[in-house]
């Protein structure tokens, strides 16, 4: 019956043809690619993980002879393999994985290995199993077009560049669950995403480094010398804690032109920036700065030292005097885009002891040496936010500002964009949200009638926003009963 | 203007630009150089070419795919370049299964890149999601597979 089941097959396939035989094999070719196609944009490794549980091409190769042989001699695509190693993974899964590989033939490939993060869990995927596909990933270390590695020590350890160094290796992406090293010393990729690994333990090339960030803390010295070996960096992402030998060498990188650092504490921002020099740096962000008073005086020789034209400014809760906020701001005359934000709850008092510097020094026509000029003369966009009630004092400052700037014809004012945005934690119906006085109001319709845009929200949790000004304006229309909007006579 | 038979004979004026949508039809125009002699289509019938025409008029402006571009283009870009179609193409292709693939034949045969690719992502769409039966449903397609051969396939599908 078998054997006669097999004579008849050519003739049942003969009779039944399917439009898709009528296609040259180029143009399935086409169709096949087209429908394993990913979005390469998403680089959640869970997500990609999860994806190989239902591989496409597989699917493809499970319709019949001919798509099956279609498939398997196409290396396009084969290309992106995404393997999680669980404790119950099988020889068979592993041999899949590899044979994976092979498909690919010479093309360049992207390789996502993971393990699940079970910190709790004493069970570990065993590594006897996974290693032909271990082996098979090193021998294509020639073809590596991004590696992604989420994996313990135990694993990890075996991971080499043993075919020899990928020519464009684009991203190389390492998060050990626990304390690992990495040898892939011939490797030379472009952008970086590292946690957890220590760096002394990552031997690779920084030489061809774009871009370099990091997911949890590491030591500003260590930081430093990469900085010293990367040298086409041109962004960089850190997270910083503990200082370093305050005799170190000076660290110059010509290339870098945005650097957003998180710091654990205060002592590490003076050590990092009292030893870097940055001639390019363009944008700077320091991100959860240590409830402490911002150590300016390292920050204004840095900004000297670097001559850096610097175009944007973030700053993160920084807290500082008058005097030092106003030797910032004459530091940087180039920002246009100032951004100040405070993200913890509950610290109003304080918050208004930290911005009280800023509007002064906004509003100020000296600089710390008593010359005439407009602090920021550039400043285009002022963005700040955080848990504080309406800051009247920051409208009037803009507004003092403005007058000056056009009092005194030198001292030409750019800003055009102000965006405000208080955050409150509090229950509308208990405190409902106060409106912005009169006298601001006028103040910010003089200052859209000079061609400054507000944005003024409450966010009231994640989710709600409100539009202040918008809110304040229609109270006022009431009030009023008239039209009130930007006109000539809108001014305080 | 330019002339074109197809291969039931019937005759089609195309402006040039529309025309020369197709590299084969552009070559021809290159080397037979001025002259009304007509050219032939051999190997698509006027009903297909209804609709390749239709489809060469309605892109005659968007600009030439270059290879450039995609090197280029951020991979979001290149995404949504491969997976969204117009509304219009959307239409364009919810045709009966034998005329989407004549289309595909006729773009392949007349060089026309991006009505080629056009109607291959309008293949792959059909069977997006779709299970190994379904997809054999959609295309009439028999399952040949020895039994050796579909135990290795059943064994792929329970270890992925």
């Amino acid at each position: 019956m078998v054997t006669e089941f097999r004579e008849l097959k050519p003739v049942i396939n003969n009779l039944h043809k399917s439009p898709m035989d009528r296609l040259p094999v180029e143009i399935i070719s086409i169709i096949f690619g087209y429908f394993v196609e990913k979005p390469d944009f998403i680089p959640s490794p869970v997500m990609s993980a999860h994806n190989l549980a239902y591989p496409q091409q597989l699917t493809l190769g499970a319709v019949c002879s001919n798509w099956r042989r279609i498939a398997w001699s196409l290396p396009s695509l084969w290309t992106s393999l995404a393997f999680q190693f669980t404790t119950s993974t099988s020889y068979t899964r592993v041999r899949l994985a590899v044979e994976w590989l092979e498909r690919s033939g010479r093309l360049p490939v992207d390789i996502i290995l993971s393990t699940p993060d079970n910190p709790g869990s004493f069970k570990q995927p065993d590594l006897s199993r996974a290693m032909p596909l271990i082996r098979a990933v090193n021998l294509c270390s020639d073809r590596w077009r991004s590696l992604t590695l989420f994996l313990p020590q135990s694993f990890m350890s075996f991971i080499h560049d043993a075919n020899g160094p990928p020519p464009m290796l684009l991203h190389l992406h390492v998060n050990s669950h626990d304390v690992a090293s990495l040898d892939i010393s011939q490797t030379a990729p472009k952008s970086v995403h590292i946690a957890n690994i220590p760096l002394e333990e990552l031997s690779m090339k920084w030489h061809e480094v774009t871009r370099i960030s990091t997911s949890n803390f590491y030591d500003a010295h260590d930081c430093l010398q990469i900085l010293r070996q990367a040298t086409k960096v041109e962004q960089c992402f850190f997270y910083l804690k503990n200082g370093g030998d305050p005799t170190s060498n000076l660290i110059v990188n010509c290339q870098l032109t945005c650097l957003d650092v998180t710091f654990y504490s205060g002592h590490n921002i003076a050590f990092f920036f009292d030893h870097i020099t940055l001639p390019a740096l363009k944008s700077l962000t320091l991100n959860d700065l240590p409830f402490d008073i911002l150590p300016v005086n390292s920050l204004v020789s840095f900004f000297r030292r670097s001559s850096c034209q610097l175009d944007s400014l973030c700053l993160d809760d920084p807290f500082m005097f008058r005097r030092d906020a106003m030797e910032l701001m004459s530091a940087i005359p180039s920002v246009s885009d100032l951004s100040l934000h405070f993200r913890i709850p509950g610290r109003e008092s304080n918050i208004s002891l930290l911005l009280g510097p800023f509007y002064q020094s906004l509003a100020s026509l000296t600089d710390i040496q008593g010359r005439s000029l407009l602090l920021l003369p550039r400043l285009k966009t002022l963005n700040v936010s955080g848990y504080f009630s309406f800051p009247d004092k920051l409208i009037a400052a803009l507004y003092h500002r403005l007058r000056l700037s056009k009092r005194d014809k030198a001292a030409q004012q750019s800003l055009d964009h102000v965006r405000i945005v208080c955050r409150t934690e509090d229950d509308e119906v208990r405190n409902p949200i106060s409106r912005i006085s009169q006298s601001t109001l006028d103040q910010i319709l003089y200052l859209q009638k000079e061609g400054v845009e507000f944005k003024i929200e409450v966010h009231s949790g994640p989710h709600r926003r409100q539009d202040l000004l918008e809110m304040s304006l229609e109270d006022r229309c009431t009030e009023e009963g008239v039209q009130v909007g930007p006109s000539d006579t809108a001014q305080p | 203007m330019v002339i074109l038979i197809t291969s039931d004979n019937v005759k089609y004026v195309v402006e040039k630009d529309v025309a020369e949508l197709s590299v084969l039809v552009k070559n021809m125009l290159e080397d037979i150089g001025p002259s009304d002699e007509p050219i032939p289509l051999h190997n698509v019938t006027s009903t297909v070419f209804n609709k390749v025409l239709e489809y060469c008029i309605y892109h005659r402006n968007d600009p030439p795919p270059s290879d450039d571009d995609e090197g280029c283009a951020s991979p979001l870009h290149k995404y949504l370049a491969s997976h969204i179609c117009s509304e219009w193409d959307q239409r364009f292709f919810d045709v009966d299964q034998a005329l989407l693939f004549d289309i595909i034949l006729a773009a392949n045969y007349l060089d026309i890149k991006t009505l080629l690719d056009d109607a291959c992502k309008a293949v792959a769409h059909l069977i997006q999601g779709k299970s190994t039966e379904e997809i054999r449903g959609i295309f009439n397609i028999v399952n040949d597979f020895t039994p050796e051969e579909e135990a290795r396939v059943k064994k792929e599908n329970v270890s992925s």
